[in-house]
């Protein structure tokens, strides 16, 4: 047990998102966008696709796939400046400076290596550890995800396990490094119900044990209510709004944002047969338009909107919004 | 796992049989007359009509069929016409040799294929050589390449002997040549299946985990791809066990290949169904192997339907 | 339709006693379902409960072990009543992007199931027209390959497809779910608009409970292969008898911040760091 940093022990750092931008060859995939993710808390990063929010997933992680290249700003965790990093000094900060939970649980687990040698690859790879104790550390991973009889487990393969138990994989190897970062990508999104409150009471159950700052990608408003503090929405590629989760929920002062959240409240409340409330239009697939990459969908667009970028303002109090009409919506 | 097995055995050992009675049927379609191929072309009537007789050719179809089953089924593939020998202990004769073919190509192909397939998928950017040189092995006819191999290591630069001698270096031009026709598949299998894995959500798990890229081609991507590839060994050992025809006779193998294409020129029918028949069962027997081999390395084959 | 008028009273669609294994498992057990013309009847349920296989079955892309699908009365059985019925059955699929050849133009997927019954042997292009204007692509060419919409937008063509044959039923597995959350809206809305305009009836399978609340007049709960509650969509919703149906409910997060449920409470009183509502009053 020498070889893993006790679980209480660490505490997760701050995360600061600085100007950053991710291509995609010719293709802006993210472009300017800041935030800051306090200690200890949940940034939950709201967004259709499009919205860049899983290229600043992988950016954050330093996984970007072959092909896409972070083209300006940086992402720092605690001391660590995470962009800055190559070769071994990124190697090494996988998984223990920042880890990322897949959100395809079932692809993102080797189908012909055994569950309890995916984890424990970490332990042996990374820490040294031996083939027993890194075995013990990996069945004590599954046990801490909440998986009954972990013995048995461990040695299945990942074909053999349901989807829920498949994300608590996942779950046990983005913490076998108790990771300063968490990182989630729509975690819970190919889950039933059932196994997504499972997981989303697990991973907050783990937060607060281990104090991990998490960074939660999601497009369902109802998962940022029940486990953000604070919540970016990125819209084709930018920050649009960025607060606290109350303060969001209350107090929306982005058009998207506002939209968004009608859409899925009315969803809750309105009664049967009725229309539901909609945004017109769909997300940029190619690339945002000129302008604010909302304007053709807002309905309170004007001329400035359609060619001026609106750069994100201090609205209130660690409150910020990408709008020209902020001065005219209340 | 026992009664996948099981399953597997019946119907592999169906197919020999449905390969049995097909082989009969075909005695009947081949042209020319078994009796005059045995005795020449000089025979009398009399002589003819008694080998007639001796081999049943004048008994009913549903007697020579029951006979022959019956025989086959007793491990006896009749006797050769042009040698009066078992066909049995003709083809089992020529196995070995053609046996140690197969397993030197096989050898060959598998390198080279593999490490062309795995150096193509490693690197960013497609190489027109290569895709040339793989297009050009995969259209080039056999014995072309046999015969261009021939030229240049057996007389232009005599390192290989061509004819007659033995031991190992006897090997080396039939293996390369057929190693070398078959690596262009595997590199195409190797690279496909390799960049499939690489851009796979589980090898970008393991990327998070912080791991090295030869740990994570050694350790997740090989043995992702090591069931397509068994996949197509199993085929390339079925195919070379069988005879490798135009090889065997450029090289003077002396393999079950070369005997067959001898035995369709002497018309001998026994010695043909002979091989015929002992290639379906290899080739039974070797795809039996590759699934039970594919279910040991891949845990989704062991779940697939018989 | 030149079938016979049925009695006054019987279902659209009427399936009983269906029962389905697969090897040693029962994927459904003795399952009933009726469906009136113009209702929608939702089947709730998560992965593994039986409810595509269900769907499957209804439609004929599997048969059941026993059990019978009545349409109109009259039991599809054979060949001949299956085609004539899935004339009257439109499927819409989970995935826009999976469900249709990008190979076809969106026309001719469209067309596709006017060509398989014989129908408008002109080529139905006007058709065609009527049907893509009435899924709300006004604008949208018929040459035009799959690729060039966006996911939204596909799905109207999926949904376009369905009614070619001028369905009475439309059976609608997770159409919505690969969706972006914004346009999830938009494509309820018109099959709503759609089921008052045609007097459609809806076989709707999902797992969104919200979506199942507003859509549906009757839901059925399917766990594990059997139907373990059925009642309006006001009553499973609100007054669930069921426990699973109340732990599926009990699943569905929380509609704001301050009614957590799952994860632990946000503590309101404590105003900062974690939760500065404050700020709404402070000035920019």
């Amino acid at each position: 047990m020498t070889t893993a940093p006790a679980p209480a022990a660490t505490l997760g750092s701050e995360v600061t998102v600085d100007r950053l931008s991710v291509n995609y060859g010719d293709f802006t995939a993210l472009r300017d966008v800041s935030l800051t993710v306090p200690a200890g808390t949940t940034t939950a990063l709201v967004g259709e696709s499009g919205s860049g929010k899983s290229t600043l997933a992988l950016a954050a992680g330093r996984i970007l796939p072959p092909g896409a290249a972070i083209s300006g700003g940086s992402v720092t965790v605690g001391d660590t400046e995470l962009t800055a990093l190559t070769g071994k000094a990124l190697r090494e900060a996988r998984g223990h400076t920042a880890a990322y939970l897949a959100q395809d649980a079932s692809a993102a687990l080797n189908p012909v290596i055994r569950v309890g040698k995916q984890i424990a690859e970490v332990h042996q790879v990374r820490c040294g550890a031996s083939r027993a104790e890194a075995a013990e550390l990996a069945r004590q991973g599954l046990a801490d995800v909440g998986i009954p009889d972990p013995d048995r487990v461990a040695r299945l393969y990942p074909g053999a396990l349901s989807g829920g138990m498949r994300q608590r994989v996942i779950i046990a190897i983005a913490l076998a490094f108790r990771p300063q970062l968490l990182i989630a990508d729509e975690p819970t999104t190919a889950l039933d119900v059932t196994v997504q409150a499972d997981i989303l009471a697990l991973v907050s159950r783990l937060q607060q044990q281990c104090g991990l700052t998490v960074i939660w990608i999601t497009h369902d408003m109802s998962v940022v209510a029940e486990l953000a503090d604070h919540v970016a929405v990125l819209y084709g590629g930018r920050l649009v709004e960025h607060t606290d989760v109350l303060t969001l929920f209350e107090g929306a002062r982005h058009p998207y944002t506002q939209a968004l959240l009608t859409c899925f409240q009315s969803g809750r409340t309105a009664g049967p047969k009725q229309p539901f409330t909609t945004i017109s239009g769909s997300p940029p697939v190619a690339g945002p338009p000129g302008g604010c990459p909302f304007h053709p969908r807002c309905p309170q667009a004007d001329g400035r909107c359609g060619t001026e970028l609106p750069v994100p303002r201090r609205v209130g109090h660690d409150h910020t919004a990408a709008c020209h009409r902020l001065e005219e919506t209340p | 796992m026992a009664r996948r097995i099981a399953v597997r055995i019946l119907l592999g050992a169906f197919t020999v049989l449905a390969v049995v009675l097909l082989t009969f049927v075909l005695q009947y379609v081949v042209p020319g007359d078994p009796a005059r191929s045995i005795a020449g072309p000089k025979a009398t009537p009399e002589v003819l009509k008694e080998i007639r007789g001796q081999l049943r050719l004048d008994d009913p179809w549903w007697s020579q069929l029951g006979h022959y089953l019956s025989s086959v089924l007793q491990g006896d593939l009749g006797t050769s016409y042009s040698n009066d020998r078992p066909v049995l202990s003709l083809i089992l004769e020529r196995l070995p040799a053609t046996a140690a073919l197969a397993a030197a190509a096989l050898v060959v192909e598998l390198v080279l294929g593999g490490l062309w397939g795995m150096w193509e998928a490693l690197r960013p950017k497609r190489s027109w050589l290569l895709a040339t040189v793989n297009v050009g092995l995969l259209s080039m006819p056999v014995f072309s390449l046999g015969f261009l191999l021939l030229l240049l290591f057996g007389y232009q630069l005599p390192v290989f002997p061509i004819d007659g001698g033995s031991g190992p270096a006897r090997l080396v031009l039939p293996a390369v040549t057929l190693g070398l026709m078959g690596s262009p598949y595997y590199a195409n299998v190797v690279r496909d299946s390799m960049r499939e894995a690489l851009s796979s959500s589980y090898v970008r798990t393991a990327v998070s985990k912080g791991l090295s890229r030869r740990r994570i081609v050694s350790r997740h991507v090989l043995r992702n791809i090591a069931s397509p590839v068994t996949t197509l060994i199993g085929m390339d050992v079925a195919v070379f066990l069988s005879g490798v025809v135009f090889v065997e006779k450029i090289f003077a193998w002396p393999g079950i290949g070369q005997m067959q294409t001898d035995a369709f020129t002497d018309l001998d029918r026994p010695l043909l169904t002979g091989t015929v028949i002992v290639a379906a069962a290899l080739v039974v027997t070797a795809n039996l192997l590759v699934d039970l081999l594919r279910s040991a390395i891949d845990p989704r084959a062991a779940s697939e339907a018989p | 339709m030149s079938a016979p008028q049925p009695a006054p009273g019987t279902p659209l669609l009427e399936a009983t006693g269906i029962t389905k294994r697969y090897g040693q498992y029962t994927a459904l057990d003795d399952v009933d379902l009726r469906i009136e013309t113009g209702r929608t009847v939702s089947i709730v349920g998560e992965s593994g409960s039986g409810k595509s296989t269900l769907a499957r079955i209804i439609v004929g892309l599997e048969r059941a072990d026993s059990g019978t699908v009545r349409f109109r009365g009259e039991a599809i059985r054979g060949r001949r009543s299956r085609h004539a019925f899935r004339r009257s059955v439109g499927m819409v699929f989970q995935d826009p992007y999976e469900s249709m050849d990008p190979r076809l133009t969106i026309g001719e997927i469209v067309a596709e199931p006017l060509r398989a019954h014989g129908m408008y042997r002109d080529g139905g292009k006007e058709r065609v027209r009527e049907l893509l204007d009435s899924v709300g692509m006004h604008g949208a060419e018929p040459d035009a390959y799959p690729h060039k919409f966006s996911g939204g937008q596909r799905q109207r063509v999926c949904i376009a497809r369905a009614l070619a044959t001028d369905p009475d039923l439309v059976i609608c597995d997770e159409p919505t779910s690969a969706l972006d959350v914004s346009v999830q809206a938009q494509i309820l809305n018109l099959l709503l608009d759609l089921q008052s305009r045609r007097r459609l009836a809806y076989l709707f399978i999902t797992h969104d409970l919200d979506v199942v609340r507003r859509i549906s007049d009757e839901v059925d709960v399917l766990l594990r292969g059997t139907v373990v509650e059925r009642g309006t969509a006001e009553q499973i919703t609100r007054s669930p008898e069921h426990t699973y149906t109340r732990r599926l409910l009990g699943a569905v997060p929380a509609i704001s911040p301050r009614q957590r449920h799952i994860c632990p409470p946000l503590d309101t009183d404590d105003p900062a760091p974690r939760s500065p509502h404050d700020a709404k009053e402070d000035p920019a």
